[in-house]
């Protein structure tokens, strides 16, 4: 069988707030395999973005383990984690969270820049990628100087930077109209082809159609039908 | 690796000049006043020495004690012209030159001020002013012992009476006619700028008074030790005057060290002032660094979803307090040394042309890691926050 990228066993992810806990996750299990396109959808609140940042490793859960290529990361240090998340994992968001400072180029070669990629192949990758989403006579514009549709084709472009084996998007049309977002998808398909891993998380059902196949959640865990 | 740091923070650091700036802005503040100080004072030093040294260091003067007496010329002096001989017998005395100032009304084309006026031997002066290293811009030395002649210095010819005085005019002192003889060549402080000299003589006969002396002047034989040199004159006074201590025997190099003492610790306490204002400098850069950090909680949170380990996120706002510190040291440096240049051209109008405020790389490039030592270490605090933030929450921020 092949080896899942992602395994998630019995994740729990608990948030405190004052005397009140929160279970956003409650003993998800759930896996990713090389190369798939996964949707992942569910009712507000069901725990899709809390388990994107688990499969992201962007958070360590309260309860359970988290496998990245076998790997177990909850005993992986923050900064360990960092780089490992910079060379494995690219995070497109809702809100497309680029560095409003920075030129779209800038933007994309920021990951290679943590990653002590040399300046010169920083540049020419990220323009490469660049021109790859379209927005090769953006290149030298910042975010507040784009439309949102090509803000996120940016973030696509930086979450490619390092040539990650995975891409997680959070709702990724989220603040986009419906033929924006449909383009975005087309995209996220297109970079699925090169054999890129995709988890995306949507309210759209339709979009979600797009993808191989769907995780359902509810109430923090992982179930077969909404 | 590092440039790109380096690319990155300058570019957030240009597209927020305005808090930027206002970082810096106490941290220039304090640098420059530190700067300035130092300057000054390194200048004031280096003019005072030179002085000194134009002076010798063959040289010791005797004066009644400080605390005993106030200016010269009030009456509260205590050395008298017996003293002078005493002095002269000293072996390794080439000579003794009394001094005896008086405030006298002196007057010129009908304008009349209250100056020190000092009388000096006609025996010693050429020597003395051979000695002093000063020159005659017009006119020569006084003529002989009793003839109504007066040297007048730079100041006193130039700047002290509306109508400018020249050799042959005439100046009254105490209602007496003089013939100015000789104009010095300014020295470049007003006070030695501003003597009116006379002979001894000449000073006693008009204001009566036949024994005091204000000051002695000793020049020590070539090859003799200043200190052992002072030691004997001071015996001999103290023996000549039955036990009496009531002077000063100093040579040059104490003279000097006096004047540095005094230096010290107005430098001192300027300096201390300084450094208060760079303490409110600190405090200012490490207000506004946490300001950065929080307006920038959502970046940090995407630079570390991105990859970037707590080192790196902590480098880049060190960096950025460093840079701001370099920035503000630099911009600190240049507007003490102006500052400074300021007092300096002050220091000229009112006749201190021997000022001449100096700053040595030495002191400008530690004032600008003075600079960047304290914005980093102030930074750091919000530098190390900002790189704990976990990057799910701190992306949630704005
Ligand atoms: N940092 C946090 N602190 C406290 N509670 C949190 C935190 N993050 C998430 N939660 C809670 O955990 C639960 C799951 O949140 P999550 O954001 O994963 O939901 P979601 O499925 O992504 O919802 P949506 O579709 O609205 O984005 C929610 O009840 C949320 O309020
Ligand atoms: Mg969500």
């Amino acid at each position: 069988m092949r080896k899942p990228i992602i395994r998630l066993e019995n994740v729990w992810k608990t948030y405190s707030l004052g005397e009140a806990k929160v279970n956003a996750l409650q003993g998800l299990d759930l896996e990713i395999f090389p190369g798939e396109f996964v949707a992942v959808q569910g009712p507000s609140g069901s725990g899709k973005s809390t388990a994107v940042n688990m499969i992201g490793s962007l958070d360590y859960p309260s309860r359970g383990k988290v496998y990245l290529n076998g790997r177990d990361i909850t005993s992986f240090s923050e900064s360990d984690l960092a780089q490992l998340r910079g060379q494995t994992i690219g995070f497109v968001f809702q809100s497309f969270n680029l560095l409003p400072t920075l030129s779209a180029i800038d933007n994309v070669a920021l990951p290679m820049m943590f990653q002590g990629v040399s300046r010169q192949k920083q540049l020419s990758t990220a323009r490469e990628i660049l021109v790859r989403v379209g927005l090769g006579h953006r290149l030298d514009n910042r975010p507040g100087q784009l439309s949102g549709g090509e803000q996120q084709r940016v973030a696509i472009a930086r979450a490619m930077a390092n040539n990650p084996e995975m891409i997680l998007a959070d709702e990724p049309t989220g603040n986009l109209d419906s033929s924006t977002g449909k383009a975005i998808i087309e995209l996220l398909k297109e970079v699925n082809k090169e054999k890129k891993t995709i988890v995306m998380v949507t309210h759209d059902v339709k979009l979600s159609r797009e993808a191989d196949r769907t995780i359902y959640l509810k109430d923090g865990k992982a179930v077969k039908r909404l | 690796m590092i440039p790109d740091y380096f690319r990155l923070v300058l570019n957030q650091l240009r597209r927020r000049t305005l808090r930027a700036s206002l970082t810096v802005l106490g941290i220039i503040i304090g640098i420059a006043a530190i700067i300035a100080l130092l300057s000054i004072s390194q200048g004031l030093k280096s003019s005072i020495e030179e002085q000194f040294q134009t002076f010798g260091v063959d040289r010791i003067i005797v004066s009644p004690k400080a605390s005993q007496t106030s200016a010269p010329g009030t009456g509260a002096t205590t050395l008298t012209t017996d003293d002078i001989t005493t002095v002269e017998k000293v072996p390794d005395v080439s000579y003794a030159a009394a001094f005896l100032l008086e405030i006298l009304r002196v007057e010129y084309s009908r304008q009349k001020i209250s100056t020190y006026v000092t009388g000096l031997p006609f025996d010693l002066h050429k020597q003395l002013i051979k000695d002093y290293g000063l020159k005659f811009s017009e006119g020569n030395y006084l003529s002989s012992l009793s003839s109504r002649e007066v040297i007048v210095g730079h100041r006193i010819a130039t700047d002290t009476f509306d109508k400018s005085l020249h050799i042959n005019n005439q100046l009254l002192i105490n209602d007496v006619p003089f013939r100015v003889v000789g104009i010095l060549e300014s020295i470049g402080n007003p006070e030695d700028d501003s003597v009116i000299w006379i002979s001894m003589d000449n000073l006693q006969e008009i204001t009566g008074n036949k024994k005091s002396v204000s000051m002695i002047d000793v020049k020590l034989n070539k090859g003799s030790d200043p200190i052992q040199a002072a030691e004997k004159i001071k015996r001999r006074l103290q023996q000549a005057r039955e036990d009496d201590e009531s002077f000063d025997v100093l040579t040059a190099d104490q003279l000097l060290s006096q004047f540095n003492l005094v230096l010290g610790i107005v430098q001192a306490v300027l300096i201390g002032i300084a450094f208060i204002s760079l303490v409110v400098g600190a405090v200012g850069i490490t207000t506004s660094m946490y300001a950065a950090v929080t307006e920038r909680i959502a970046e940090i949170g995407i630079m570390k979803a991105i990859g970037a380990t707590n080192n790196q996120v902590m480098s880049v706002f060190l960096l950025e307090a460093g840079l701001l510190g370099v920035f503000g040291g630099v911009v600190g440096v240049l507007l003490g040394f102006l500052a400074g240049k300021g007092v300096e051209t002050i220091a000229h109008q009112a006749g201190f042309t021997i000022l001449t405020v100096s700053l040595s790389p030495g002191t400008a490039i530690g004032g600008v890691a003075f600079a960047a030592l304290v914005a980093l270490s102030s930074g750091l605090v919000p530098a190390y926050q900002a790189s704990r933030l976990n990057p799910v929450d701190a992306m949630r921020f704005g």
